[in-house]
């Protein structure tokens, strides 16, 4: 008894059996699906951070774990505030703190200013050495006007002094002005302060109970108004950043806080119009990564689901045969999810697009089933139960060894050591036989009892006399090899024009928030929120770090301890020894000498009116003068009003810029003999940042270049490699694990592709029928590649993992067309029959308009994606249904190919005879 | 005996309480006049105009060049300085500063001197010198000018110009120190020289 007999009657028994227990398989599948849920919802989990995707044991994970553990996990979310107006900026900072407090159990910790009071004795060393100088050398030349002002505290006298200097500076310039150096000539004195005081005065005579120090241009920026200092900006002052810790509980929990965030932003910005800011932060971006992806993943899947579904129903054209492959990939879904949950417990970032992937691929079991059936059917009669038998025998070994193949392709993944993989791969493998299962016994089930088959008695023979595709006769087989094959062998130059995107942000929606502020950051301020993070054991190791990294081109800054004390604190102090005789003998009391008199005070001002009125006819250009003059003009006559109210003012205005000048002098005079400031005076939000219990130092590093462009990247994290081995961070995971990815990736391919190329020997038992049948994915790949380079599709993080769908696809239908071809003469005759094809065809046409419909997304992950699926699934169609059929043709010429292993889940000793060539008597 | 020098004293008395009203009253009058010939110049429709403005410098230059006393500024500027010059750097430099000076003092009266009121204030007369106070008013303002003068040839020069209390012949001292300290009378020389040539 041959086995193709054997075969027939296995396949007949099936059958029957599945015919008897039909409705008890069906209510079975069904149960188990239910049960299959229940189970999953109750023990499945979703792991969303990245770290996740990474065996547990890696040392980069365990140096982040352990950087979190001493310092804290902190400031995950930022809120980038655009620094058009300082005052305007920080007050807005102000605002928006008050509104977080409000909030303490989602923003536990905000962190977005020094208190200055904490650093105000160390103020004057915080200054850099030149403005030190610079500050000396006004004390030196304003020695008289100060020690005058001590004596008698009053305006009165202050412009007196004033106008005395800018007489001095007039005159000094007009006479003997040539003497300076060219770059220190001025042809004015500068009336920053004059200018400052009058709009104050002005202010203060009209009742405003406003008061911002004028002796901005006197003091040093940094000591001039202490109420604006200790904010958070970018080196260029271009953006105030506002950090907040939030709570952390999965990721519906960061995707709330991120959005209560920008909802209390939101709220703010309306007393601040103008103020443009936004909410960024790795909290951030990974929540609108996921929002922007699941939303439009979720409108792509509906998309994708009618559209299968109307192809399905315009192919089989029957709406009970669509709902009923609907089912079975339901159920097998659903069986799928219990597995995921048993053999795994979670799905992370990558696992999680497992069903679409698997759904891309098993929906071809299905199809093909269904197109055999249908020529069983137009050729045996519609109810003819045979045919049923005969779709088994036929189609069944071609499905298994689809789905075996599609299985061994995602078995490498597991053994890549990059666990995000490996968990996507077990889901994956397991996944396909799991689908295989439902398809061959849930499938034929629900046809057997949804279709009227009258009769399932046995037929001697199946039909033997398909129709052929298309009726082509396949004429000039050699021209389309060729042909195919060149356009094939231009994929290899292409190959070399795709580049590998590793760019995550370039995955993302550019429009969402996160990704515009990270962006504008980058762009404007070489700012971003990702660093290097490292250890030093003891302030030493901290200081001989820092130095060396401050050295490094490719670092931006450097942020420790360190980073809040004064630099070369030693040096300075020898400065401020230097400025105490100016500081120390001079002390202002604490009041003011008198009440001011309006009309003294005009006396006063007048000469300064005068002289620069003149300036301003000699020169009307002169800004400055222009405002200062304008200022004086309304401030002598309210002065000389009478106006009752004004004494009162003047003497509130008076009493306040005495107060300031005190303020401001104290500090100098406590400054210019503080001690120098230790690690126990810092505040304890920095101490917490960066010093551990155990006494170690963080130290964060931000790179000076894009750390998000792969280039860049690279040589950052080697430097810093340089100058510590044990340096972690967002930056380094980025480069360490996405060409981890990017190798494991290309190395499970490889494996799988050689697996699958074994496999298919053992199948086919020739060499050549084995790469006949990889020849839809290799023409299809080297098709795709031509494409992906004329439509500037990079390969990046997002459409790799949907690679394998394409070579499972390529795969499937090499599979399918060979295992037919040469189990059937009649096949062989007619090259390529018209169910074998259909089924190809609408196998990739699901993929397409499936995957196509991912293109609506604004996620750039998720449309290279769908982009890629497309391009991809019809390459390896055309490849199916041209290239492979004229190979065939080509070959049917010669010999007669051998008979495949059909019945393989006969007998295992079979097959393992067959594998070491005896024959079975 | 006794009565010669009792009649010398009295006749060299009542010659000296005879010239302290001349001599007190011409301070004023040699400011006065100056000023007046400047607001004529500076007033003078023929002379109006930016592109009358070299003709009103050389005239207010002309009046200035003969009322200054330019060797005695010229020494005052240098204080200590000036004693260890030769006789020749003495010379050059005095020549450099007077032109100098008198094209600077030119530029501020141009730029400040217009259509002022002047209000001559009080004068104070002592062993040859003399200060003018004076104001100079316009609409609300006022500023505060005092001319410094001294008796030199018999008659009057001015040496020293005060305005808000700040003097002109100060800056000069306190500008030209800081030249020397920093570099030395040679490059205070030159610099002048480069000033002089980059006015004419």
């Amino acid at each position: 008894m041959s086995n193709r007999y054997n075969f027939f009657r296995f396949c007949q028994g099936v059958v029957g059996a599945l015919n008897r227990g039909a409705w008890g398989i069906i209510l079975v599948s069904v149960v188990l699906a239910v049960l299959s849920v229940y189970y999953a919802y109750h023990h499945l989990g979703f792991r969303t951070n990245r770290s996740d995707l990474v065996a547990g044991d890696q040392s980069l994970v365990l140096l982040g774990e352990k950087i979190n553990q001493d310092f804290g996990s902190r400031d995950d979310l930022v809120v980038v505030v655009e620094n058009g107006h300082p005052s305007r900026t920080k007050a807005f900072a102000e605002a928006l703190a008050a509104e977080l407090r409000r909030h303490p159990e989602e923003f536990p910790e905000i962190f977005y200013r020094l208190r200055p009071e904490a650093f105000q004795k160390w103020a004057l060393l915080y200054l850099e050495p030149e403005q030190l100088q610079e500050l000396g050398g006004k004390l030196a030349e304003h020695q008289t006007l100060l020690a005058g002002l001590a004596a008698e505290p009053s305006l009165s006298r202050f412009f007196q002094k004033v106008n005395r200097e800018f007489t001095g500076s007039l005159l000094g310039e007009l006479f003997v002005g040539f003497l300076e150096e060219d770059q220190e000539r001025h042809k004015l004195p500068d009336l920053t302060l004059l200018l400052a005081t009058l709009r104050q005065l002005k202010q203060g005579l009209d009742g405003s109970r406003e008061f911002t120090s004028p002796l901005a241009g006197f003091f040093p920026e940094g000591l001039a108004d202490l109420d604006q200092e200790g904010y958070f900006l970018t080196e260029n002052d271009k953006y105030l950043l506002f950090l907040v810790t939030p709570r952390k509980d999965g990721f519906a929990q960061a995707a709330q806080s991120v959005q209560l965030l920008r909802d209390i932003v939101a709220r703010v910005k309306v007393d601040f119009p103008g103020v443009q800011a936004g909410v960024t932060g790795p909290m951030a971006l990974e929540a609108d990564e996921m929002e922007s992806a699941m939303g439009d993943i979720a409108l792509a899947t509906w998309l994708s689901l009618a559209s299968q579904m109307l192809l399905l129903i315009l192919f089989f054209r029957s709406l009970r045969r669509t709902l009923v492959q609907g089912l079975v990939l339901v159920v097998g879904l659903c069986w799928t999810f219990a597995m995921a949950a048993l053999v795994v417990g979670h799905l992370n970032l990558l696992s999680i697009v497992f069903a679409p992937l698997m759904l891309g691929i098993t929906i071809d079991y299905g199809i093909h089933w269904f197109c055999r059936l249908e020529e069983e059917q137009a050729l045996q009669g519609k109810t003819n139960g045979n045919t049923v038998v005969c779709t088994m025998r036929r189609a069944a070994p071609a499905i298994i060894y689809a789905a075996l193949a599609a299985a061994a392709s995602f078995a490498p993944l597991t053994l890549t050591g990059f666990k995000g993989l490996a968990e996507l791969g077990i889901i994956l493998a397991l996944g396909v036989l799991i689908m295989l299962v439902a398809t061959l016994t849930l499938l034929p089930s629900l046809v057997l009892v949804t279709e009227p088959f009258r009769t399932l008695a046995p037929a001697p023979e199946c039909a033997v006399v398909p129709p052929s595709f298309l009726r082509l006769n396949w004429r000039r087989p050699g021209l389309i090899v060729a042909a195919g094959l060149i356009f094939t062998a231009l994929g290899g130059v292409s190959l070399f024009f795709v580049k590998f995107d590793l760019n995550p942000l370039n995955l993302q929606n550019k429009k969402t928030e996160s990704v515009v502020w990270e962006m504008k950051l980058l762009k404007d301020s070489r700012y971003s929120t990702a660093y290097g993070a490292l250890t030093a054991d003891s302030l030493a190791d901290l200081k001989a770090k820092s130095a060396a990294l401050k050295k490094l081109a490719t670092v931006s800054h450097v942020e420790s301890v360190l980073s809040f004390f004064p630099e070369r604190a030693e040096a300075k102090r020898g400065q401020l020894e230097n400025l105490a005789p100016l500081v120390e003998p001079i002390a202002f009391p604490p009041a003011p000498a008198a009440a001011a008199d309006p009309r003294a005070l005009a006396q006063v001002l007048g000469p300064i009116h005068f002289k620069l009125a003149r300036a301003l006819e000699s020169e009307p250009g002169l800004v400055q003068v222009k405002e200062a003059q304008g200022l004086l003009a309304e401030i002598i006559p309210r002065l000389t009003s009478g106006r009752p109210e004004i004494p009162g003012r003047l003497a509130d205005f008076q009493e306040k810029f005495f107060k300031d000048l005190r303020d401001k002098w104290n500090l100098l005079r406590e400054g210019v003999v503080a001690p120098l400031p230790h690690l126990s005076d810092l505040p304890p939000e920095v101490r917490d940042r960066f010093v551990s219990p155990q006494g170690t130092f963080l130290i964060r590093v931000f790179s000076s270049e894009d750390i998000w462009d792969p280039a860049p990247l690279g040589k950052f994290v080697n430097d810093l490699r340089r100058v510590d081995p044990d340096v972690t961070g967002d930056p380094v995971l980025l480069y360490v694990f996405t060409h981890a990815f990017r190798n494991a990736c290309v190395w499970a391919a490889g494996v799988g592709l050689a697996l699958i190329t074994v496999m298919l020997w053992v199948v086919f038992r020739s060499l050549k029928l084995s790469l006949l049948a990889l020849l839809p994915l290799f023409v299809g790949t080297g098709w795709t590649l031509n494409l992906m380079w004329l439509l500037d599709i990079p390969f990046n993080q997002a459409n790799v993992l949907f690679l394998p769908l394409i070579l499972g696809e390529g795969i499937t239908f090499g599979i399918i067309i060979l295992v037919r071809w040469q189990m059937e003469e009649s096949a062989r005759v007619i090259t390529l029959p018209a169910s074998t094809a259909k089924g190809v065809l609408l196998s990739a046409l699901t993929t397409t308009v499936g995957f196509g419909s991912l293109m609506i997304s604004g996620h750039q992950g998720t449309f290279s994606l769908g982009l890629l699926a497309t391009v991809g699934s019809l390459s390896v169609l055309l490849a199916s249904l041209s290239i492979l059929p004229a190979c065939l043709r080509l070959l049917h010429k010669q010999a007669a190919a051998p008979a495949p292993y059909v019945n393989p889940a006969l007998s295992v000793k079979r097959w393992l005879f067959h594998l070491v060539g005896k024959e079975i008597s | 005996m006794k009565k010669f020098w009792s009649v010398v004293g009295l006749q060299l008395l009542a010659c000296w309480l005879a010239v302290v009203p001349a001599l007190a009253g011409a301070p004023t009058a040699f400011v006065k006049n100056i000023l007046d010939e400047v607001m004529a110049i500076q007033n003078n429709p023929a002379l109006e105009g930016p592109a009358r403005e070299a003709e009103r410098a050389q005239a207010i230059r002309r009046i200035i060049q003969k009322k200054f006393d330019f060797p005695h500024m010229a020494q005052n500027t240098l204080g200590a300085a000036y004693g260890k010059l030769s006789a020749g750097q003495r010379q050059e430099f005095a020549n450099v500063f007077s032109a100098l000076f008198q094209t600077s003092y030119t530029n501020m009266v141009l730029r400040f001197l217009k259509q002022e009121t002047v209000k001559y204030g009080k004068e104070t007369v002592s062993g040859g010198q003399a200060r003018v106070n004076t104001t100079l008013e316009r609409v609300n303002d006022a500023i505060q000018v005092d001319y410094l003068l001294h008796q030199q040839g018999g008659g009057w020069l001015l040496y020293d110009v005060s305005v808000d209390g700040v003097s002109i012949l100060e800056q000069y001292r306190s500008g030209f120190a800081r030249e020397m300290q920093a570099r030395s009378f040679d490059s205070l020389l030159n610099k002048m020289k480069t000033q002089l040539q980059a006015g004419q």
